[in-house]
Order: structure tokens, then C-alpha cells, then sequence
């Protein structure tokens, strides 16, 4: 349920927000206290929560949108000056391989659907590369079609070993894309289940702020019981959220992304 | 040019062509022909006749080649301030202080000739035009240092600086600078300083007029300008943060630094502006009347309405600084002829500048996320006409006839927006159920399927037994409030 934390959670892991304590790594690398661009080059690759606000720049067009993060790279440009033509060549190639409908890389990213513009934002952070990936909603909004498209890819992207954490509000989608589920409730993680084997009412109860080991009754009493804040996770592939779950099948050489913090009210 | 205009203009807000050609490429001639049309009524206003005025602006302006280098020379003041507001309102910084940073340009190039008199005249020149471009850069880099770090408001502490630059150059002109050798006069030594190093003058290009490199130099500047915006990724990141922090802090730009970056650069150009007003002004040498506009003829604040004129784009700034340089040098002309006062043109950009700006704002408004009918709670203006039809083609849903059809209401495609919310009779206090129409014959007698708003605005509709009726006024006057 939104309102609990998932937003900040989201921005903080991708260094928008200031950390005040805990720690974010990226296949080992401490990310807390760091900066943005430095999460990205960790290998962080984020989809927003609002696509429109932070994901892309209406007003560019889809060439400059595909690669909004990468203005600095060599690839893209040398002795600080851009390369048009290296530009125009990933956009076209990123626009075709992730079925992006927009009548041209010129047109302003404004006048795309957005279920396009989400794979678009999708195209450009998976062409990075990402050894960790962070989507916020991924589908809120977005055509049907488009909805399952984002999904494969995203399963996709899991399976070959990167490290997925989505934080979502549609239960549907929770259930049926993750390999974990870690629900959130007044800012904190009040529990983990597997999907398969949990019903949508226990993960229900727990989105109210009923934790599994509580009776019904002893709901929130004990809603900062020390032994339940600490998360800490050194699996491939882990991640939090109110609705998580990193799609890592146990690869060995999966991609981690750990979070830990401390109990506390922050 | 892709990426140049169309970049700084964005698109226009409907489908329709019409609104897209006036919006998008007629915006600005037409801005300016009603400005002028608007100062024509004012020079009657005056008593004078606006022909003969106009004519004596064209010619004054742009007739001869005497004129036309005038008018280069006025214009390159304009040129290189422009191109610095370019590049802080694409970064969404807003640099009031071009009159400031001029003057502390000027000081600073002025000081370093007063220092180094003796350089040979390329590397005098070279270098008078970067301690130019130092001085306008740190007094803007203030402003920008503490609108990055500190989120002060740049207009505010841009104009507050230009107080602080004209009292500076004040004391430095009477103080430290002063010529001191000039002959004593009653009221004490001329804020002036002596005459400047003939190798830091800039040379003249075209024999018997006054045009001379400072133009080069400011196409030269507007150039680099526009490569620096579109071709680099600093300019790349200037832009994306100009139109959004947010996206540009999401994309891991170092969104403050950039900010400030883009003031520095402003900064600059005007700086080198400043430099340009004193070596290649006729006098070659700084003198003060105590007022800023006296020495920078208010090229700070023009220069704002040259880049806003030209589209935020340094190369339409290069046409568009040339325009206005002509309006102010023909101005000066219409005055001597018609005698109406030169700050009627002063007037005419203020038009011209509204007049963008609000055309600005119908362009922007076709472009917000909702429909107006949404935003604006259903209201809609007489602007919002153009925007495409209601798909159903009917574009009066009025609520009581909403109710009257229910049945046809079947066959229609699902009310949207506005029509949804209000556009059922669903109930509720019957005291407060919309009456029936007292004309009626609503709904019963209309043709169905699709109505071209042409027929509707003529007002006639069938009535129920075939005759020709006048729709009663509260259709008349709900006609455009709901489709």
C-alpha cells in the first residue's frame, strides 16, 4: 500500500535522498552517503516511480531522452563534445529492439505514449548494463500490452543474473513476477514471503500491518520489535520493498544488491 | 539548425496547423508587428504621423551602409549579452545582472590595459577579451554560487549586484582609475580614465564607419554559444537541467554545479560586451556619469528581450539583435524627424516582449498533462476551441440532455472527462435535477451521430415537429462548456 515508505525507499537506494544511516551496496560496492551518478556507476540502473517527472524530459526528443545518463561517457562523447552520429545510432537501434512507437528519435518524448515512454526509460537503463536494477512501478498507467512487454524484459534481465528489486503496488504483478516478497508498513519491512507458497490474503494482512507472527489481534503493538528491522542479506539478488522481488535466480555469478539498515524511525 | 529553433521553440500546442504555424513560427514576426502596430497608435498619440516616423526609423536604421554599420555596432553589445541569457535561461537560471556583469567586464579588461599598456596589439586584444569574460563570469558567479548552494533568487541578487557593480566602477573610475592628468575643473576630475592603449583598441573593419571586430567577435561568441548548447554534453546537461532538476538529478547530472556553470558563462559573455563598449567605442576610454545605463545604454536589460526575441537560440539572437540594434539606432532617428522622444522605442520592445512572452504562455498551456476540462473544472475559454473535437462528434452534452436520450446514450462511445463527471442526470434531490429545457425537443428532434460544429453555431436545430428552432439560452450559453 502506498504511504508506507516505498517512494523514499526507491529514492534512496538510487542515491536521491540522503541517507542517514544503513547502507545500499551494489555487488559490493557502499553506495550510502554517495551521490547519483556514483550509484549509476555502480551499476545501478533505475526506473522511476514518475516517469514523466524524473524519468525522461518531455521536451527532448527520444534520441536525447535514450541517453539522458550517459552524457558524459566516451562513448557518446569526446573532449566533451557529443557524438550525433554514435547518438542517432543507439537511439534507432534502442528504440527497435525495445519496440518503442514513436514516429522518429527527433520526436519530442512529450508526444509518446506512456507505456512507450516506460520502455523507453526501460531501453536506456538496460542498455546500461546494470549489474543491479530498480524499478518503481513499473507498469502503473501503462496499456496492457506494453505491461507485459516491461514484465518480460524484467524477467529477462533476472534471469540473466542481475539483481531486481521492483516496487510496485499491484498486488497481480508482485505475485506474478517475484521470486521474493518483502512487504513494507509504516516505513519498515514487516516481513518476507514467497509468493508461491503465500496467499494474497496473508500478504494483504501483512500490507494492513499484520505480521505473520502476530495473532490478528497483537497487530501493532510491537510494530518495532528489534528483531524484525534489521535486514541485512547478502544473497544475490536481494532487495526490499513493500512488494519486492528480485527475479536473481541463484546464479553464481548474480549480481547482489544489499540493503541493511537499523531499527529506527527515520 | 535542428535543434535550434525547434528546440527553442516548442511545438505548438494543438493538431491544428493554423494554431501551429501561428504559434510556432509567425509567433515572433507577428509579436513584433503588433508591438509596432501598438506604437503607430502611440506616435499618433503624440500628435505625429507614424508613416513618416517608421520610414525614418527604417532608413535611420538600415538605410545606407552607414547606417547598416551603425546598427552592427549597436547590435554587438546586444549580441554578446544575448548569447550569455541564452545559455542561463537554458539552464533555467534567470541573469537580470547583464548591466553588472558589463561593467565589471569593462573594469576588468580596462584595468589590465591601464596595468600592461604596452603588449602588442594580438596579445593585447586576446587578453582583454578574457579578463573581459573573468570579470563578467565571477560577478555573475556570485549570484550563481549562491543560487546553486544556497537557493538565493537569482533575480534578486543579479539586480542587487548591478547596484553594487555601478558603485564600484564609480569609485574605481574617480578613485583608482581616474585620469589624472586631465585639466582641473570646478567640480573636480572627471570620472574618466585616460585615454586607453591605442593597441587595445579594436580595429575597425570597414573604413569611414564605426563597425570593427567587436562584431566579429560576437558572431564569433554566438557561434560558440550554440555549439556549446547543443553539441557538447555540458550543454547537453545545461538544457536537461533548465527544463528539469528533477529528471537531470534522476539522471545523476550534477545538477547545482551546472547551474552555476551556466551563470558563469552568462557572466562572461556579458563581461566581453562590456569590453567591447569600451574599446570600440569612439572615446577609447571608460567614463562614468554615474549611472549604469550611462555607460552601458541598458545593453544588459535589451539584451534579455534580443534572446527571448531570437528564441533562446544564440543564432536567431544574431538576427534578432540586429533588428533591435535598428530599432534603437532608427529610434534615435524617428526622434529627430517626428520629434516624438526615443523612449517610445523603449516602449515598443516592452510590447514586444510581452507579446512573446504571453504567446509563450498559449503555447505552453496546450501542453499541459490534462485537458483543460479537467484542470480547469470543466471551464473552458474560447482558446481552447481549436483543440480536437470530442471523438463522439457531438459536443453538447448538456446534462439535461443527457438525461432526455438515455436511450441513445447506449449506442454512444463512453463519456469522458468533464462529460462523464456532469454528463448523466443520475438522480439525486429531484428539487435539484436539471429541468427539462423549456424550449424542447432536446435530443428528441436532433439528427443523430456526428454534428459538425459549423452547423451548430448557427444556431438552428429541428425541433420535434420539424420546425426550425432557435436552441433556448441556456444551451446557447452552455454551447462551448461541454462537449
Amino acid at each position: 500500500m502506498s504511504g508506507n515508505g516505498q517512494r523514499e525507499l526507491g529514492e534512496a537506494i538510487a542515491c536521491l535522498r540522503p541517507h542517514s544511516r544503513g547502507s545500499v551496496k551494489v555487488d559490493g560496492v557502499e553506495l550510502a552517503g554517495k551521490k547519483a551518478s556514483m550509484a549509476r556507476r555502480a551499476g545501478l540502473g533505475y526506473v522511476p516511480e514518475e516517469r514523466m517527472r524524473d524519468g525522461v524530459i518531455g521536451d527532448f526528443s527520444v534520441a536525447e531522452n535514450l541517453m539522458l545518463v550517459d552524457s558524459d561517457k566516451p562513448a557518446f562523447a569526446r573532449l566533451g563534445f557529443l557524438r550525433r552520429r554514435a547518438i542517432r545510432a543507439r537511439a534507432r537501434e534502442l528504440v527497435a529492439t525495445f519496440d518503442v512507437r514513436t514516429p522518429g528519435i527527433d520526436t519530442p518524448t512529450r508526444n509518446l505514449s506512456g507505456g512507450n515512454i516506460q520502455k523507453l526509460i526501460l531501453a536506456r537503463e538496460l542498455s546500461g548494463r546494470p549489474k543491479a536494477l530498480l524499478v518503481a512501478q513499473p507498469t502503473r498507467g501503462i496499456d496492457v500490452v506494453a505491461a507485459r512487454y516491461i514484465h518480460d524484459r524484467v524477467r529477462e534481465e533476472a534471469r540473466r543474473g542481475t539483481a531486481v528489486l521492483i516496487i510496485s503496488e499491484d498486488l497481480d504483478e508482485v505475485i506474478s513476477v517475484s521470486h521474493r516478497v518483502l512487504v513494507m508498513y509504516e516505513g519498515a519491512i514487516i516481513g518476507e514471503v514467497d509468493p508461491r507458497t503465500t496467499s494474497r490474503e496473508a500478504i494483504g494482512l501483512m500490507m494492513a500491518g499484520i505480521s505473520r507472527r502476530d495473532g490478528p489481534s497483537a497487530s501493532s503493538q510491537d510494530a518495532s520489535a528489534p528483531e524484525r528491522a534489521p535486514v541485512a542479506r547478502p544473497v544475490p539478488g536481494s532487495e526490499q520493498s513493500r512488494h519486492v522481488q528480485p527475479f536473481a535466480h541463484r546464479l553464481p555469478e548474480a549480481a547482489s544488491l544489499d540493503l541493511a539498515w537499523e531499527p529506527g524511525n527515520d | 539548425m535542428r535543434g535550434g529553433r525547434s528546440a527553442g521553440l516548442p511545438r505548438a500546442a494543438s493538431s491544428s496547423p493554423w494554431s501551429q504555424l501561428v504559434l510556432g513560427w509567425l509567433a515572433l514576426p507577428l509579436s513584433a508587428f503588433a508591438a509596432l502596430l501598438i506604437g503607430a497608435l502611440l506616435i499618433l498619440a503624440f500628435g505625429a504621423n507614424p508613416v513618416t516616423g517608421y520610414h525614418a526609423l527604417l532608413s535611420g536604421a538600415f538605410g545606407g551602409s552607414y547606417a547598416l554599420a551603425s546598427t552592427a555596432q549597436k547590435a554587438v553589445p546586444l549580441l554578446l549579452v544575448a548569447a550569455g541569457i541564452c545559455i542561463a535561461v537554458r539552464a533555467n537560471v534567470w541573469n537580470i545582472g547583464g548591466e553588472g556583469q558589463i561593467v565589471m567586464g569593462a573594469l576588468a579588461s580596462t584595468a589590465t590595459v591601464l596595468a600592461v599598456p604596452g603588449l602588442p596589439a594580438f596579445l593585447l586584444i586576446p587578453l582583454v577579451v578574457i579578463t573581459a569574460a573573468a570579470g563578467g563570469a565571477i560577478w555573475a558567479g556570485i549570484a550563481g554560487f549562491f543560487k546553486a548552494y544556497f537557493n538565493v533568487n537569482e533575480i534578486l541578487s543579479t539586480i542587487m549586484l548591478n547596484l553594487v557593480a555601478v558603485q564600484v566602477m564609480n569609485y574605481l573610475l574617480s578613485g583608482p582609475m581616474v585620469n589624472k592628468s586631465q585639466s582641473f575643473s570646478v567640480t573636480g576630475l572627471i570620472p574618466q580614465t585616460k585615454l586607453l592603449s591605442e593597441n587595445s583598441w579594436l580595429p575597425t573593419l570597414v573604413s569611414g564607419t564605426q563597425l570593427n571586430l567587436g562584431v566579429v567577435i560576437a558572431v564569433a561568441v554566438a557561434v560558440a554559444v550554440y555549439i556549446l548548447l547543443w553539441r557538447t554534453g555540458f550543454g547537453f546537461r545545461t538544457r536537461a537541467v533548465g527544463l528539469s532538476t528533477d529528471a537531470a538529478a534522476y539522471a545523476g547530472m550534477p545538477v547545482k554545479r551546472t547551474m552555476m556553470n551556466a551563470m558563469v558563462l552568462s557572466g562572461a559573455c556579458c563581461g566581453i560586451a562590456g569590453a567591447v563598449l569600451v574599446f570600440g567605442s569612439i572615446s577609447h576610454r571608460m567614463v562614468t556619469d554615474g549611472s549604469l545605463t550611462g555607460f552601458t545604454g541598458n545593453d544588459g536589460f535589451n539584451g534579455i528581450v534580443v534572446a527571448l526575441f531570437g528564441g533562446l537560440n544564440p543564432l536567431w539572437s544574431i538576427l534578432s539583435a540586429y533588428l533591435f540594434g535598428g530599432l534603437l539606432v532608427g529610434g534615435t532617428a524617428m526622434q529627430a524627424v517626428i520629434g516624438v522622444p526615443t523612449d517610445l522605442v523603449t516602449t515598443i520592445e516592452g510590447l514586444v516582449v510581452i507579446f512573446v512572452v504571453s504567446i509563450d504562455y498559449l503555447r505552453f498551456r496546450g501542453r499541459r498533462p490534462f485537458s483543460c476540462a479537467q484542470a480547469n473544472d470543466g471551464r473552458r475559454s474560447r482558446l481552447d476551441l481549436h483543440l480536437p473535437q470530442d471523438p463522439r462528434g457531438a459536443c453538447h452534452i448538456g446534462p439535461h440532455h443527457g438525461a432526455a436520450r438515455g436511450q441513445e446514450d447506449r449506442h454512444r462511445a463512453p463519456l469522458r472527462g468533464h462529460a462523464r463527471a456532469i454528463g448523466r442526470d443520475d438522480g439525486g434531490p429531484p428539487d435539484q435535477r436539471r429541468k427539462p429545457c423549456p424550449g424542447g425537443t432536446h435530443g428528441r428532434g436532433e439528427a443523430r451521430g456526428p454534428r459538425s460544429r459549423r452547423t451548430r453555431r448557427q444556431g438552428q436545430r429541428v425541433g420535434a415537429r420539424g420546425f426550425a428552432r432557435r436552441p433556448c439560452r441556456r444551451d446557447r450559453r452552455h454551447r462551448w462548456r461541454v462537449r
